[in-house]
């Protein structure tokens, strides 16, 4: 009878404490759109605009992929000339840059600059979703996987 | 009269002085207001923690993607080409003249 008594006590104080802290459901911030405009988005945008297009040829014939982690790499840097290599390795780093920076600012942007690493994975999963047949990407174990 | 502890509570009886009541109260009842800001705090945790908006990642980077991806700049050319000059011929007209 004591312990019965105890026990609905709790429950009475669990669910005051449920009702005054908001369930779960209410607690969690609504789902609403990510914000993506700011004036430092808009430029690294432009500059990987303008970065894609000379990579799209190294990556349909193979020699970058996308990585698991939102950025891009060399998938075969010994099986290319040492100047061409050298040009590629360049502009893959500044397009790293660039995506490293555009995943931080929009997690700040967003107030959540601890989102950094989910928007990562998200920007992974979509470009690779997106590339094109024939494409590469890089699996978190370090695989190779043409797109079929 | 014993309350929920197994304990003898005689200053929860009418009458007694408010003294006895506040006394009774930091005696029997004040363990209640920790329990409760426990309990705010573990249940308004559990949902906020590690909340992420999949959906609206999902949304925002394919809008990036359509505006890294769109632009083909290859394609077009930098500058207009340059105009190339026509030499002017003088429009023979026919010579309606009789």
């Amino acid at each position: 009878m004591m312990k019965r008594n105890i026990l609905c006590r709790f429950l009475l104080l669990a669910a005051t404490g449920w009702l005054l802290a908001g369930p779960p459901a209410t607690a969690a911030p609504v789902e609403t759109e990510l914000t993506i405009k700011s004036a430092s988005i808009d430029a690294i945008a432009k500059s990987l605009s303008l970065r894609y297009s000379m990579l799209t040829e190294h990556f349909e014939s193979g020699q970058i992929g996308f990585t698991h982690d939102g950025l891009i790499a060399l998938r075969e840097p010994g099986a290319l000339p040492q100047a061409d290599r050298a040009a590629l390795e360049l502009l893959v780093s500044e397009d790293n840059k660039d995506r490293g920076t555009m995943y931080r600012e929009i997690a700040r942007i967003n107030g959540r600059p601890d989102w950094e690493s989910n928007l990562r994975g998200v920007f992974a999963q979509r470009w690779i979703s997106r590339a094109p047949h024939g494409w590469y990407y890089r699996e978190s174990g370090g695989r190779w996987v043409r797109k079929p | 009269m014993q309350n929920f502890t197994g304990r003898t509570c005689h200053a929860s009886k009418a009458g007694r002085s408010l003294g006895a009541k506040i006394t009774h109260m930091y005696r029997y009842r004040l363990w209640q207001v920790p329990a409760i800001l426990v309990t705010m705090v573990i249940i308004g945790g559990c949902g906020t923690i590690n909340f992420f908006p999949q959906k609206a990642a999902e949304k925002a980077a394919d809008q990036v993607l359509d505006e890294i991806t769109a632009a083909r700049p290859k394609t077009a050319p930098a500058e207009p080409p340059p105009a190339v000059a026509v030499p002017e011929v003088a429009e023979k007209r026919p010579d309606k003249s009789p």
